[in-house]
């Protein structure tokens, strides 16, 4: 255990040393980085999404896809609160001397919050639809990827986070399968709305 | 800039959502909550609000602040996305009737969902409910379906007397 924390740690500290290099690639960093910028895209990305399809069955698809991504997205986001009340893991941050575009969190970075709520959305978005959902795991990817190199988290609570966002999000999908006409009559509504 | 996080996240999701409508009703054809009057000028204003949105909330100020200070945690951040992105609908949704408020198609059957939307005029197509329902109360009416029978068999008291009840108290 202490050995693959160690190599965590020399992969941490080797992508983080690309900090401060150049001005262009931190700035784009400091955005990427961001709990805003990449989150909101990926919910407009889902907003625009509610309306694609060339008829309301093809629309359909999308819209359960977009219902089960906010489910998901919510019960990731539980999940990962209540494995924090047992564990506590360190951030790569607090070990080590390293830099970064973000804010010194503190809280526990096992397992990681942002791969859960991404993977939960990417892998919702998914099982309703493939072509549409590879935007959003392009930016799960890259969102994770931009918090192990600002040393925020390890390689391995990614993992464990985008493992967690797609086991729920897959749950839900079942979930909303099993509880049919529910989903229906909530679409069935938004219809008759106009909405959906 | 507003002076407030929470109002200057707001004020994003607010514009960026009207920008994300419009692209998405530009490209799928729903003419009727279009804010202008061709398709390709929407799209594009809906791109230029997103990205005047994105400038002037990421490039005005430091962002990347904790929730523990002035920023907002996971659950804020769905609160506000939700009340911001329902105000940008609500907009698109009165501004674009208010544009298109001679545009109203009268058609039956009226498509369901948003494809009524790709001739028709939001609230048009919302009062073509209220006629659809009409028209289908009165057609199991004649079918000889007694709503009215249904309702006292719900409330185990007959309907027509709790209506004389009510105008004997008025």
């Amino acid at each position: 255990m202490d050995r693959l924390n160690e190599i965590e740690q020399e992969i941490v500290s080797w992508l983080n040393g690309g900090i401060g290099r150049s001005g262009a690639l931190d700035d784009a960093t400091y955005l990427l980085v961001s709990d805003y910028f990449i989150p909101l895209c990926m919910c407009f990305w889902m907003l625009a999404l509610w309306f694609r399809g060339r008829d309301g069955a093809e629309r359909g698809i999308n819209q359960r896809g977009v219902l089960a991504a906010a489910i998901g997205l919510g019960l990731a986001n539980l999940a990962v609160l209540i494995i924090n009340q047992f564990v506590f893991r360190e951030r790569p941050l607090a070990q080590d001397e390293l830099a970064t575009l973000l804010y010194q969190a503190t809280d526990s970075s096992f397992p990681s919050n942002p791969a859960a709520v991404a993977f939960a959305a990417a892998a919702a978005i998914w099982l309703a639809n493939r072509r549409a959902a590879l935007p959003i795991f392009v930016m799960a990817l890259l969102w994770c990827f931009m918090r192990v190199y600002n040393g925020l988290f390890f390689p391995t609570d990614i993992l464990a986070g985008a493992a967690i966002g797609t086991i729920v999000s897959w749950l839900v999908t079942l979930g909303l399968r099993r509880i049919e006409p529910v989903t229906t009559w909530v679409l069935e509504g938004a219809r008759l709305l106009r909405l959906a | 800039m507003t002076g407030s996080f929470i109002a200057d996240y707001l004020l994003l999701t607010f514009l960026s959502s009207c920008g994300v409508f419009q692209m998405a009703v530009a490209w799928n054809g729903l003419n009727g909550l279009l804010l202008l009057p061709r398709r390709a000028p929407s799209f594009a204003l809906g791109v230029a609000a997103c990205v005047a949105a994105g400038c002037w909330f990421f490039l005005s100020e430091p962002r990347n602040v904790p929730d523990t200070a002035l920023g907002l945690n996971g659950n804020q951040q769905f609160g506000y996305f939700f009340a911001g992105s329902g105000l940008g609908l609500a907009f698109t949704l009165i501004v674009s009737t208010l544009r298109t408020r001679r545009f109203a198609v009268s058609r039956t059957p009226i498509p369901k969902g948003l494809d009524a939307l790709k001739d028709d005029n939001y609230f048009h197509a919302l009062l073509q409910v209220r006629t659809e329902t009409m028209a289908f109360l009165e057609k199991t009416r004649a079918a000889g379906f007694n709503w009215g029978r249904l309702r006292r068999r719900k409330t185990g008291r007959p309907g027509g007397q709790r209506r004389q009840r009510g105008l004997m108290e008025d």
